[in-house]
């Protein structure tokens, strides 16, 4: 039989993933190294796992796996020559199937440091049959059990949803069957292609190590801030249910706000952004979106299938519709010009030349208001009863400044036709700096004659302090609406002047939309939510709310960048909860007040759902927050967030200095403030307490400055530089800028030698510090030059802090910047005692410390080490660039990743090559781990989540885009694009194939035997190794090391029996 | 110049209470309309008059109060008189106030004192309002139509007084509303015939006041939650359509239908209590102040569906305090709102102009200077209620060197005068060893001696001439040689005593026991509604060498007196002579007058009417300053008395007729900062002020908006200048020599009308006249919208100016008195701000800001060495008050 051009790409692509096939199994092997030795220090502290179990159907891939091997089989009775390195196959499937067994050995001879004790060791993944059974049947009761635990309600029908989906998926996917996989194939060689003209004389080591980060993948951002632009009410067809339409900068979403869930999503291509929307004016089904690259789309939005198509006119920044021109509708657009701004349609109306940011249609085109920073330009149309776009337009300067406008026509008498004469154009608008509110009753009467043009004096509505970021007008004119920084809807009854208050909001106010029907409001907020309002009781319907991470304010690059580190954790039992420390708004200056973060939130990042929200600091979101010298008050700063294992306890850090202003009278030198307000610092180490009842985080223990100041300084709390939490018990660890550890244990609350109990009988529980650990100072030159510590008490102090997985061991350092060497101790847990002290492992001064099962992992500005604790040897060292970093560790899939600024490299401990390399494009704000789960959560700058993971795992993070990223922008995108995408698509395909059913008869991950895999160690084989005669005689430690190691390491008797 | 900053002079200010413009607009006058004052009533019964002078705001004078806060102030015209030409005389203002008893006050103007008093059988009144003036009935035959005055009483009556036959009468009473809470807030007229009065049972009545019959009332409902149970009103206005509006406790504002009563609109206004209001003449503006000091402007304006409704336009804080009282006028070229309060400071602010104009501040220092020195003594002296306080300030040399730190200032004396009215004048005599003081009733002159041991000084009272020291003066005069003291009684006579030692004790001093009147010159004045008021003198001026006195009225009227002959100390104390025969042609048609048939001579000098006194014409406004340039050439005292006089059998009692030597050249700013300097003997300008006319002055003078308070000058070697003050402002002015250039004169004197070339348009802009209050706002912080507007139609682009409106009201400019020379100014002060004051290598004007509000500055002198030498600088305190 000929073969099928199916099988003609395929085995091209074959060919490409040669090499890459090569390296996934020399990753392979080295993972049964790390299993095999975390096993052992298992064995050393046997009530610790070894490893978390992920909790998930883990067995999509082995079913493709499965269905290849069949393909395979057929295929080797027809075409011999495509041999066995044909199954792109993801590392953890090693064990399972033992055709790859033999290329192995090779490669473990070419590892780059060579370690000779490693040679005995042999690759053991040879089990029966029956084994395998017995191993999977636990191995699916422990993913049950997992899942359970882990996953609350709505996550467990979720994941029911998205099972079922899958289902759905895959078997569309089995019926493309083959088709599919050619495409694959075409992709990656387009691909390869591209990567390997783009790279050029880099050649084909950078095509390498595209290969294999292709195990790893990035899914696509979900998430992300609205943008500040008006939501559009509308009505479903359907259902006639009400929707609004809201957009970030990536998609434009249909929001429910029945059951405040998003009904639809219309996602961009990467790399552009909306500008603005507006809904058809004929036809209300259809959304015109415009985006900053001047592309401007017409998407069907009730349809569940995306139907949409471009529109080509050039450089529109702002849509509105409503413009009726020979009996058809038209929607306008703004554009920027040079310095100014153009308002067109099908043609151009105006051109000004002042910078416009919005505009307003009135009454089909009679009036076209639009507004700028410096200027408002209103066009009439000049004759009346004609629909021709023949405007007369007035530019009328601002002088006050313009942040947000309303216009509103009201006809004097009658609604009918022949009246438009007396039509009334009210217009409000926003002053730029004292919170003033022009409305100006009537401006048609600066179109009069020649001579006779007249504007007369606004009225001016003064409650706001600060200048108003949006107002409207209520639908029947009778109330304009406003809100801006003070979080307090303002609703201004026109007529008598009265003022209603709707106080109290948690953010600032962005944006006021009033419904078609006058009933309801859209209140966009600061802290990335939209609220909808009924008009009645201005009782809350609907809320929508984003992920609040503090965005950076631009122009704010280098003076604070620990604010772009956000301190997040995910939550040990379900990790697609997040929590978060978020600003009260999202800043938009640079300054301490609006950048302090004092609030928690918790956020689902699997069905980007804002959960809760809450204050973990004093606040003043909804106070006169302005003191007396005209700044602003700032509240403390979350710096440091750690969650204990069992997600019972929190423990958070803030901060607070008071503002430079305060104490600049005490001192005439920058520093000397800086020394006051150092002074004054305060520094609150707070351990959180889960309330299931309240679903709330109580606080447990507040710890007033955890920490002292670095030096002889009394007065003022000490930074506190690393928090964090012990894996096994209810414990966090701190380092502050006095050189110390501390470690925090809980005890019971004890009063007259009596335990207290709370309410429900439950005894309360108090955190105290165990144990404080005075790390000896680094460079033997400073001990006796205090001064010298007053003078680098400031920016030249780092410290790092690290649990080891089994927390028996806390890794610490601090260095200073006249720190010729960098000392890393290691501390003893339990007892508090420094075990060693290591000189030679980094060198200058460290940023990220961290264990992965043997290796500790050292991270400086230019340089990440593995360095092996069994050995006490380096391993490796990478290069790495300059930026901000993050470490984070995955014990789970034995990986780190480094993360500076927006690039993402995933290494494994033993390996000399990164696992995978990629680029976020945006910076990476945290990155963050799950227990249990592999791969990487990272958390832009942009509020956007990306998650990062070995293959099969990308798929499942991402699905609530994963199935708008499917089907739509495929088609129509411009070719150019189409390899980017191809990324996506190929692995979202590729991702949705196996079905979740396919763990009954799929082969367990490679873990499941680490666990059994205990070989029984009989003292007289531990003799034999030590009692070799007189201690002068022993052989070198090395070897009697190696030769346990070789007992402990070996392949369970069990296995050898077999 | 040395400067003692003297912020120990614990001058008090008080509250304004009470504001009444004499009349709010200028509708409803035909012919010249009545003269516009402002009657400002404070919180110590004292009322001061204001001349807005089309915007120029200058306090004319004082009428002292009994110390009772005035809570209502309210002018009356009488009604218009024909005479037997046919000409229409108008009737006289009057001015009324209440201050917390049952009674109503009219004030005399012209003395400055209470006229009369009606009272009755009711309780302390509360407010009251006069009833809106009849139209001018050609007819002769027609009963003149007085003007009723309604007052709403504590105790719920409301009580009509009839003002006709220039008195005060109670005419009856129109209502009495029982109850606990039946006390009348305020009242007002509607009409000629329907009051409308708020009570602080939350009810506004309307009463006719033919009948007595109450026609309607209306409730105000209750009050905000946390207020007293009952809102009340606490001002009732009535627009110019009949319509009422109301502003009440609960910081409302609400307007009332003036035909069926009925509420037409309720408007939120303040967030506390709304106080006071006013409306414009057009009736489409109204503005209210509350008592968190907030004044709020409302505008009608068509609302939904066509009906005109009123929606509140803005609010601004103009008070540091409370807003207590409002008044506002509204005509051509005025358009003003003044509001008072706590804060005892005056705020203009602009009505037809609002938002377009800046507010103003006027000062709540008095205008005359409430400070007075004794240079050679260094004491200065100032004074307040009854109280006078004297205080000797230490030589900046002393105060140097001194090893210890002595005081710098020493209070020498308080002297509490025993009477019943606060003193209207203090003077002290340049050696300091005379002070006299007067209230409205009586003159008290004091010897003020050094203790020998104690730093204090010894206070003896100098027994007066019978009739003298019960006259009472309104100003009060030491001459610089310290013998004679001029005074100006209530009345506005001019009175002149003669002081020396005793024969035995020469340190003894007494006041010899004739005084003299000196006669004021009978001119022919224009008929003026202010009556008498217009004759009141305001400023007294002696001339260096003593021998001429200046005195200015508040019309700018100036009448001058001359010191004939040479003191002579043989000659007898005091001569009599009758009606001297031989003056001849000095001999005025005054000659049938007693009084002047006897002529008294101090030691051989007496006092004439200046005979060039008529020459001296009359200045614009009221003199500010009046003082004259000290004269370089000392007048040589003859010892032998005078020559060639000995009396003879015709003539017993020869005296000499010789007009005193020297130049002597007075030097005056007008309320409207108009500087002229006369030569009094001569009775016409100065060379000095020929050659600088008040156009020369420096820009950066005419900018200044405070008036000139006083003066003083510096004549220490060669300099001649003068130190103008104001109460915010030191100006100096070098008048030894020219101010201007010749160019610059010429083009001054020419005054060619030059069209504004465009270069000027933005200075033309500046200078545009405001409405009575502050300047144009500068264009960004305006809230009345942009000046320019572009519009484009057809491609084609217009920009259109908003302000060319204003032409459409040209009469804004009509009343500018200086309007003509306008574009002549602007090229001359174009020059003058080009030099920055320098002029031939000489500095010919400084100023500053930099002080706080000033009460005085007054000269002092260092007193160790007498000649006037090069190095000897003028030394002066000046008298701050704290903002």
């Amino acid at each position: 039989m000929a073969r099928t051009k199916e099988e003609k790409a395929a085995s091209k692509k074959r060919k490409a993933d040669d090499e890459m096939v090569e390296t996934s199994k020399k990753r392979r092997t080295n993972l049964d190294d790390t299993v095999e030795s975390s096993s052992k220090i298992a064995r050393l502290e046997p009530k610790s796992p070894i490893v978390q179990l992920p909790h998930t159907p883990g067995g999509t891939v082995p079913e493709k796996k499965e269905k290849d091997e069949m393909k395979k089989k057929k295929r080797k009775s027809e075409a011999v020559e495509v041999d066995e390195p044909v199954v792109e196959q993801p590392p953890a499937e090693s064990e399972s199937k033992p055709v790859a067994a033999p290329g192995a050995k090779d490669v473990n001879v070419a590892i780059e440091i060579k370690e000779p004790w490693r040679v005995g060791i042999k690759n053991f993944d040879t089990k029966t049959k029956q084994q395998k059974n017995h191993i999977q049947k636990k191995w699916r009761k422990r993913v049950k059990r997992d899942r359970q635990a882990a996953s609350g309600s709505t996550g467990s029908t979720l994941q029911k949803r998205d099972a079922k989906r899958q289902i759905k998926a895959s078997k569309g996917d089995v019926a493309k069957g083959i088709t599919q996989t050619s495409r694959q194939a075409k992709h990656r060689l387009n691909l390869l292609v591209h990567d390997v003209r783009a790279l050029g004389p880099r050649g084909l080591s950078a095509v390498a190590d595209r290969q294999q980060s292709s195990a790893w993948s990035l899914s696509s951002s979900a998430g992300g801030l609205f943008i500040n632009h008006d939501t559009v009410f509308a009505k479903d067809p359907a259902t006639g249910d009400a929707v609004l339409i809201a957009a970030t900068p990536h998609e434009i979403q249909v929001l429910s706000i029945e059951t405040s869930l998003p009904l639809r999503k219309f996602p961009l291509k990467r790399g552009i952004s909306i500008r603005s929307f507006c809904l058809d004016p004929t036809d209300t089904e259809n959304v015109h979106i415009v985006c900053d690259n001047g592309l401007s789309i017409v998407w069907r939005w009730t349809e569940a299938e995306m139907r949409h198509r471009a529109l080509f006119p050039s450089d529109a920044q702002f849509v509105t519709g409503g413009l009726a021109v020979d009996q058809k509708h038209l929607v306008v657009y703004l554009r920027d010009t040079e310095g100014g701004a153009a308002i067109w349609t099908d043609e151009e109306l105006y051109v000004s030349a002042t910078r416009l940011h919005g505009m307003q249609v009135l009454s089909e085109g009679e009036y076209i208001v639009a507004y700028g920073p410096e200027s408002v330009v209103v066009g009439k149309r000049k004759e009346l009863d004609s629909n021709a776009a023949n405007y007369v337009w007035v530019q009328i300067p601002m002088k006050t400044g313009v942040t947000c406008m309303d216009a509103r026509i009201t006809r004097t008498g009658g609604t009918s036709k022949k009246d438009k004469r007396h039509a009334k154009v009210s217009l409000a608008l926003g002053g730029k700096s004292q919170g003033e509110i022009y409305l100006y009753d009537d401006i048609t009467s600066v179109f009069a004659q020649q001579g006779q043009a007249s504007l007369p004096a606004p009225r001016i509505l003064h409650w706001h302090r600060e200048a108003v970021s949006a107002m409207k007008f209520s639908l029947d004119g009778s109330y304009l609406i406003s809100g801006g920084k003070e979080t307090v809807l303002v609703l201004w009854q026109l007529e008598t002047g009265k003022k209603q208050f709707l106080p109290h909001l948690t953010s600032e106010i962005e944006r006021i939309v009033v419904s078609p029907e006058g009933d309801r409001y859209a209140v966009q907020m600061g802290d990335n939510s939209i609220m909808v309002l009924s008009t009645s009781e201005l009782k809350p319907v609907a809320n929508f709310a984003g992920l609040q991470l503090a965005c950076p304010v631009s122009g704010n690059e280098l003076t604070r960048q620990d604010f772009r580190l956000a301190p997040a954790v995910l939550h040990p039992h379900n990790s697609d909860q997040l929590l978060i420390a978020v600003p009260a708004t999202q800043p938009k200056t640079a300054t301490e007040a609006a950048e302090a973060r004092p609030f928690l939130q918790t956020f689902d990042l699997r069905a980007a759902r804002h959960i809760t929200r809450q204050a973990l600091t004093r606040n003043n979101i909804t106070d006169f927050t302005i003191g007396p010298e005209g700044t602003a008050v700032a509240p403390p700063n979350l710096v440091h967030i750690a969650i204990s294992h069992d997600g019972q306890w929190l423990a958070t850090v803030d901060e607070w200095m008071p503002p430079p202003s305060d104490v600049a009278f005490l001192s005439d030198s920058a520093d000397g403030v800086l020394e006051e307000r150092l002074k004054r610092r305060e520094v609150y180490l707070k351990i959180w307490q889960w309330d299931e009842a309240q679903s709330l985080w109580t606080l447990s223990t507040r710890v007033d400055a955890p920490h002292a100041r670095a030096g002889k300084q009394t007065q003022g709390a000490g930074k506190v530089f690393v928090l964090v939490s012990d894996p096994v018990s209810a414990g966090f660890a701190t380092v502050g800028e006095d050189g110390r550890v501390r470690i925090w244990k809980s005890k019971t609350r004890v009063r007259q030698s009596l335990a207290m109990t709370g309410g429900d009988g439950i005894e309360l529980k108090e955190w105290v510090c165990r144990r404080t650990i005075e790390l000896p100072k680094g460079g033997d030159e400073r001990a006796d030059s205090p001064a010298e510590v007053v003078n680098n008490d400031q920016e030249s102090l780092k410290a790092c802090l690290a649990y080891s997985e089994d927390a028996s061991l806390l890794a610490a350092s601090f260095t200073t910047s006249t720190d010729t060497t960098t000392l890393v101790h290691l501390i003893d847990a339990s007892t508090g005692d420094i075990k060693v002290t290591k000189s030679g492992i980094v060198n200058g001064s460290l940023e990220h410390l961290g264990f992965l099962d043997r290796y500790l992992i050292a991270v400086t500005q230019q340089m990440v080490y593995t360095w092996d604790l069994v050995t006490d040897h380096g391993v490796h060292r990478h290069l790495i660039s300059e930026g901000v970093l993050h470490l984070s560790i995955n014990s789970t899939d034995g990986t780190f990743a480094i993360v500076v600024g927006s690039e993402i490299t995933v290494y494994q401990p033993a390996e000399s090559q990164a696992v995978y390399k990629g680029d976020c494009k945006k910076k990476v704000a945290a990155t963050l781990v799950g227990k249990g789960s592999k791969g990487y959560r990272l958390l832009l700058e942009d509020a956007t989540v990306r998650t990062l993971a070995p293959s099969r795992y990308a798929l499942r993070r991402a699905l609530p885009t994963a199935t708008a990223v499917e089907d739509a922008p495929l088609a129509t995108l411009p070719a150019i694009e189409e390899a980017e995408w191809a990324v996506d698509v190929e692995m979202t395909g590729m991702l949705a194939l196996p079905p979740a059913e396919s763990t009954t008869r799929g082969r367990g991950p490679v873990f499941e035997e680490a666990e059994d895999d205990r070989p029984v160690v009989r003292p007289e084989q531990l003799a034999s190794i030590f009692d070799v005669g007189q201690s002068f005689a022993l052989p070198p430690v090395r070897d009697m090391f190696e030769a346990v190691v070789g007992l402990y390491g070996r392949r369970p008797m069990v296995q050898a029996a077999a | 110049m040395d400067v003692h900053r003297a912020r120990f002079v614990p001058y008090p200010e008080s509250a304004i209470s009470a504001l009444a413009f004499s009349r709010s607009s200028d509708t409803g006058y035909t012919g010249i309309p009545p003269a516009l004052r402002l009657a400002i009533g404070r919180s110590n019964g004292n009322i001061e008059i204001w001349n807005p002078l089309v915007g120029q705001w200058a306090q004319e004078t004082i009428c002292l109060g009994d110390g009772k806060n005035v809570d209502g102030l309210a002018w009356t015209q009488d009604p218009d008189e024909v005479d037997s030409e046919g000409s229409v005389l108008p009737g006289q203002q009057r001015l009324f106030s209440i201050a917390s008893s049952p009674a109503v006050t009219e004030w005399d103007l012209a003395t400055g004192e209470p006229k009369r008093k009606s009272t009755g059988n009711f309780s302390e009144v509360w407010c009251f309002a006069a009833q809106p003036r009849s139209k001018t009935s050609r007819n002769a035959h027609d009963e003149p139509q007085w003007q009723e005055i309604v007052a709403g009483c504590g105790d719920g009556t409301l009580v009509l007084l009839s003002t006709a036959d220039n008195d005060l009468q109670f005419k009856r009473f129109l209502a009495r509303v029982a109850g606990k809470r039946a006390r009348c807030m305020c009242i007002t007229y509607q009409d000629r015939n329907n009051v409308v009065a708020g009570f602080a049972d939350s009810m506004i009545r309307i009463y006719d006041t033919r009948n007595g019959s109450l026609v309607r009332q209306m409730s105000l409902g209750v009050a905000l939650p946390g207020a007293p149970k009952n809102a009340f009103a606490w001002t009732v206005k009535v627009l110019p359509n009949g319509d009422i509006v109301s502003g009440d406790s609960n910081g409302e504002l609400r307007i009332w239908s003036g035909s069926n009563f009925s509420l037409i609109q309720r408007l939120a206004g303040h967030e506390n209590d709304c106080l006071d209001l006013i409306t414009s003449a057009d009736g489409r503006t109204i503005l209210s102040g509350s008592i968190d000091g907030r004044m709020a402007i409302y505008r009608q304006s068509s609302g939904n569906g066509g009906q005109k409704s009123w929606a509140k336009s803005s609010h601004r804080r103009v008070h540091s305090g409370e807003v207590k009282a409002m008044a506002s006028f509204d005509g051509k070229g005025l358009s003003v709102v003044v509001s008072g309060g706590s804060d005892s400071a005056t705020k203009l602010t602009p009505l037809r102009e609002h938002g377009k104009e800046n507010l103003r501040s006027l000062p709540s220092l008095p205008q005359e200077p409430k400070v007075v020195s004794a240079p050679r003594a260094r004491l200065i002296a100032s004074w307040w209620g009854q109280d006078v306080y004297v205080w000797r300030i230490a030589r900046q040399s002393i105060v140097d060197s001194a090893s210890e730190m002595p005081k710098s200032r020493k209070l020498v004396a308080k002297l509490s005068l025993d009477t019943r009215h606060a003193i209207r004048s203090v003077s002290l005599s340049p050696d300091g060893r005379l002070l006299a003081a007067s209230t409205g009733s009586e003159i008290k002159v004091f010897q003020l001696r050094k203790r020998t041991e104690l730093e204090t000084l010894a206070v003896r009272k100098i027994q007066t001439p019978d009739g003298f020291g019960s006259l009472g003066a309104r100003l009060l005069s030491f001459s610089p040689d310290g013998k004679w003291l001029a005074t100006v009684t209530p009345d506005n006579e001019v009175h002149v005593a003669r002081f020396s030692g005793e024969l035995e004790q020469p340190k003894r001093l007494i006041c010899l026991p004739r005084v003299i009147e000196l006669e004021r010159r009978q001119r022919k004045v224009a008929p003026s509604t202010l009556k008498e008021y217009d004759r009141t003198l305001v400023r007294l001026a002696f001339a260096t060498d003593s021998s001429v006195l200046v005195a200015g009225d508040v019309s700018g009227h100036m009448d001058s007196w001359v010191l004939e002959g040479h003191e002579d100390i043989t000659a007898a104390a005091i001569e009599t002579t009758t009606h001297d025969s031989d003056r001849g042609s000095s001999d005025d048609s005054d000659s049938d007058s007693n009084d002047e048939d006897t002529l008294v001579l101090f030691y051989g000098q007496h006092w004439t009417d200046n005979p060039a006194g008529h020459l001296l014409p009359k200045l614009d406004s009221a003199p500010l300053v009046l003082t004259f340039r000290p004269s370089t050439i000392s007048a040589n005292a003859l010892i032998n008395g005078n020559p060639g006089v000995h009396s003879t059998r015709q003539n017993p009692h020869a005296h000499s007729h010789e007009l005193p030597a020297g130049h002597h050249r007075l030097w005056v700013m007008t309320a409207r900062h108009q500087m002229y300097e006369f030569d009094v003997l001569a009775g016409k300008l100065s060379d000095w002020s020929r050659r600088n006319p008040t156009a020369v002055l420096p820009n950066d003078f005419r900018t200044i908006k405070d008036r000139a308070v006083g003066a003083v000058w510096d004549t220490a070697g060669q300099r001649e200048r003068v130190w103008l003050y104001g109460t915010t402002w030191v100006f100096m002015l070098n008048v030894g020599a020219d101010l201007a250039d010749a160019n610059t004169m010429a083009l001054v004197t020419t005054k060619k009308r030059k069209r504004a070339s465009k270069d000027d348009k933005t200075q033309s802009k500046q200078l545009k006249p405001s409405s009575g209050a502050g300047d144009r706002v500068i264009d960004n912080l305006s809230l009345s919208g942009p000046d320019l507007i572009q519009r484009t139609d057809n491609g084609q682009v217009v920009e259109i100016d908003m302000n060319a409106l204003d032409k459409r009201h040209p009469a804004a400019h009509d009343e500018l008195n200086d309007a003509d020379d306008l574009a002549g100014l602007q090229l001359a002060r174009l020059r003058s701000s080009d030099n920055t004051g320098e002029h031939n290598g000489q500095r010919t004007w400084w100023s500053t800001f930099k002080y706080r509000p000033i009460l005085g500055m007054v000269p002092l002198e260092n007193g160790v060495h007498l000649g006037g030498s090069e190095d000897d600088t003028l030394e002066v305190a000046i008298v701050e008050r704290p903002m």
